[in-house]
């Protein structure tokens, strides 16, 4: 998946302010609250017993901010971080990331720290790491002190918040955190049309985006059926 | 294994190739439960992709047993996994530079040391983790089947596709772009006018149906491209490049390949043909993803004792101090205990993986090339892939060429001639020889025989409830695989749709029993 990125065009060609899309990948130990933080987030919901999501590639939620619209597209691990199994392609092309563990588990900030380390070297080099130290509610039974964890992320750059899915207290504030973030990392591309075509091969209509601001362009070339889309990003 | 697992599932699936893991996800998709395992920490199996460190893990098996952890037969009906008939041999990893950057004793021009700095071994393994290297690379047919089920199944969302820009043949001593589109046949310089219409209206037969070709049947492609009065130049480019055939291939098999490839024209971009971005090895992960996304159970690094056997049925499969039972069990041929494939003749694919210095026809423009390099002196037809930078396959600068072809030898022997007319294997004395030379020169090279199972026989010596899947075959494209997994998949499910649509995001509606409440 692309960020698709751009001015939405009306058929005069007037624009009507940014669109951004990201893919943003959720990662950590089993029962961190990594399912409940999107839900939380994407539905304002939150369930006590979350069971595993079915069936859900990623959910999508979009943030306006001033006159820039931003659609997270939203990976959840679908449990393949269970048994050490997570595929490398979970984070291909991810421009940010939020590493979760459990302010009452040390073992989980632990795990974090891999994750985060896995992530540098593995994903994009310009992914936007975000900590979330989740379950803030249970504050009296914290075993990862607020500090400790603080001092980990500005050593390695990430942004630090912590949040609780149960009474939603930050979990708006991590999102919108990381949309500030990218729109400092993104770069303009320069005209460089004479690069290889990159396809998505989509099922659903992307709207015709020009004009990017950001690293990444995604327009649909053709259109061959109504189930087909091919849109095709010249930036990369 | 400090895991434990559920203990009984509708589906254990021993091994992340491409069927296996279409047909972990078909499964999970109609609700069935499954466990997916492998016993190596990464997933694809002979169809994964590796960085220039992880590929180093093949090995040759030295000692034919190895790969048969235990005895064969453990207890009375317990089987052990693995066999030593389907691995990847012949297995030879080389670097054609120096280890460390050579101290430059020509430049004085600091201002250049940057750009002129060689590529040394240590160089190029710092940037290790920007090689995919696939074992099994393929390319897919902008209408072939495989992306046809990717979006009808709605898996496409999980991979990104470059398009294959050009293709290149070999004829008479030089490589040639192949004309395979119309605006390509008319703006080619190496083709006349003449040349140009007999071209189109050949290119225009083959996709008619009404066209009669009876008289054709028992003779082969050739002669009716002989018959069609085309130059030496077209009939070569038809044969060889557009149909992928040779001299001796059937009238009917070269017409259909030629149709396979005109149909996916058009599509995507100027050849029919796509490529999955950071390698052929993320396919097998997406299919994985999509089978956890409807609760399949994944585990790497797991090394099952055997499967158990009852009434000549596979029961269960014992996994740590667990033993899990599942009505079906699906394994790679990898993974089939010797029992299963006694008798099952040995055919290989011969493999090289080549990093180059720079691309086989230079452009200013990087391409992502695929060459089919036509039989010669009793050579197989090779195919090569040329991937640049962009695919996400190797650091910019760079090339990866990967050369496959039907083992006839060994993978040095098959492709010796095709390396030492198109590259250079060792850098001359002076830059200027290299210069004139224009060939890519070869930093690294790895040559390795994979398992051709594809038209094995998998059936016979297996029980009712077991099904073993095929590795890699020579096909570019994904159509044998399907066909597979289709077929393992109505012998388990027959009523049961094979990877229907998977929902969007959008259609998902989160929470919905609690407000009934």
């Amino acid at each position: 998946m692309s960020t698709r990125t751009g001015a939405a065009q009306r058929p005069n060609g007037s624009t009507q302010g940014k669109i951004c899309q990201f893919k943003l990948v959720l990662l950590g130990e089993s029962a961190v609250g990594k399912s409940s933080l999107v839900l939380r987030f994407v539905k304002g919901q939150f369930h006590e017993y979350q069971e595993s999501t079915i069936g859900a590639a990623f959910l999508t939620q979009t943030v306006c901010l001033d006159d820039t619209t931003v659609k997270f597209e939203i990976w959840d691990t679908a449990g393949q971080e269970r048994y050490h199994s997570l595929a490398p392609m979970y984070y291909r092309g991810a421009q940010a990331a939020i590493v979760v563990y459990d302010i009452t588990n040390q073992d989980t900030f632990g795990r974090a720290k891999t994750w985060v380390k896995e992530l540098q070297r593995q994903a994009s080099p310009t992914i936007v790491i975000a900590l979330a130290g989740n379950k803030q509610d249970l504050a009296n039974k914290r075993m990862v002190e607020y500090e400790e964890a603080q001092t980990y992320a500005d050593e390695n750059g990430l942004l630090f918040i912590e949040t609780s899915a149960k009474t939603a207290m930050n979990v708006n504030d991590i999102f919108l955190a990381i949309v500030d973030e990218l729109d400092e990392n993104v770069e303009v591309p320069g005209p460089n049309s004479n690069k290889l075509s990159k396809f998505s091969l989509l099922n659903k209509t992307v709207g015709v985006l020009s004009k990017a601001l950001f690293a990444k362009i995604v327009f649909p070339i053709s259109i061959n059926r109504k189930d087909s889309i091919i849109s095709c990003d010249p930036s990369l | 294994m400090d895991y434990t697992f559920p203990e009984k599932f509708d589906l254990i699936v021993v091994g992340t190739g491409v069927v296996e893991s279409m047909l972990s996800a078909a499964a999970s998709r109609v609700g069935k439960t499954v466990l997916h395992i492998d016993t190596n920490d990464y997933y694809g199996g002979q169809w994964a992709s590796f960085n220039l460190e992880t590929i180093t893990k093949l090995k040759n098996d030295d000692n034919s047993s190895s790969n048969v952890r235990n005895p064969l037969v453990l207890e009375e009906n317990t089987y052990c996994l693995g066999n030593n008939v389907f691995n990847v041999e012949n297995v030879q990893f080389k670097y054609h530079i120096p280890n460390i950057p050579k101290k430059s004793d020509v430049s004085e021009d600091t201002s250049n040391m940057e750009l002129d700095e060689k590529w040394s071994s240590e160089r190029l393994l710092k940037e290790s983790r920007k090689f995919n290297i696939d074992l099994a690379p393929k390319l897919q047919f902008g209408r072939g089947d495989f992306v046809g089920l990717l979006i009808s199944s709605n898996i496409s969302r999980y991979a990104e596709y470059r398009c294959v820009s050009r293709i290149i043949t070999w004829l008479n001593g030089k490589l040639h772009v192949v004309p395979c589109s119309r605006a390509d046949v008319f703006s080619n310089t190496n083709v006349t006018v003449i040349e140009k219409r007999m071209l189109m209206k050949v290119l225009t037969s083959l996709n008619d149906p009404e066209e009669d070709m009876k008289n054709y049947e028992n003779q082969t492609f050739k002669d009716f491209l002989i018959d069609k009065k085309l130059s030496p130049n077209l009939i070569h480019f038809i044969l060889y490049g557009i149909s992928m055939s040779s001299d001796e291939t059937p009238f009917s098999e070269g017409v259909g390949n030629a149709k396979r490839f005109l149909n996916s024209l058009g599509r995507f971009g100027k050849t029919p043909f796509l490529y999955s971005m950071y390698g052929s090895g993320e396919l097998p992960q997406a299919f994985c993803r999509l089978s956890a996304v409807f609760g399949g159970v994944f585990a790497l690094g797991q090394t099952p004792q055997g499967i158990i056997m009852h009434d000549n049925k596979f029961k269960s499969l014992k996994l740590g101090s667990q033993h899990l039972e599942a009505d079906h069990l699906i394994m790679s041929v990898d993974n089939s205990p010797q029992q299963f494939i006694t008798g099952v003749e040995k055919k290989y694919i011969s493999r090289a993986v080549l990093i180059t210095s720079s691309s086989m026809i230079e452009s200013e423009k990087e391409h992502l090339t695929l060459l089919f390099y036509p039989p010669e002196n009793g050579k197989n037809t090779v195919t090569l892939i040329e991937l640049g930078s962009l695919t996400g396959t190797c650091p910019k600068g760079l090339f990866l060429v990967h050369l496959i072809s039907r083992q006839n030898i060994s993978p040095e022997e098959d492709f010796k001639h095709v390396v030492e007319n198109l590259f250079l294997s060792e850098p001359f004395e002076t830059p200027e020889e290299n210069e004139t030379a224009r060939k890519p020169e070869i930093l690294w090279s790895a040559y390795f025989s994979l398992p051709d199972t594809s038209e094995s026989d998998l059936k016979s010596n297996v029980p009712d409830n077991v099904f073993l899947c095929p590795g890699p075959d020579l096909d570019l494209d994904y159509d044998g695989s399907i066909k597979m997994a289709r077929d393992i998949f109505k012998r388990m499910y027959d009523d049961l749709e094979f990877l229907p649509r998977a929902p969007d995001p959008e259609e998902i509606i989160l929470g919905e029993d609690e407000e009934g409440e």
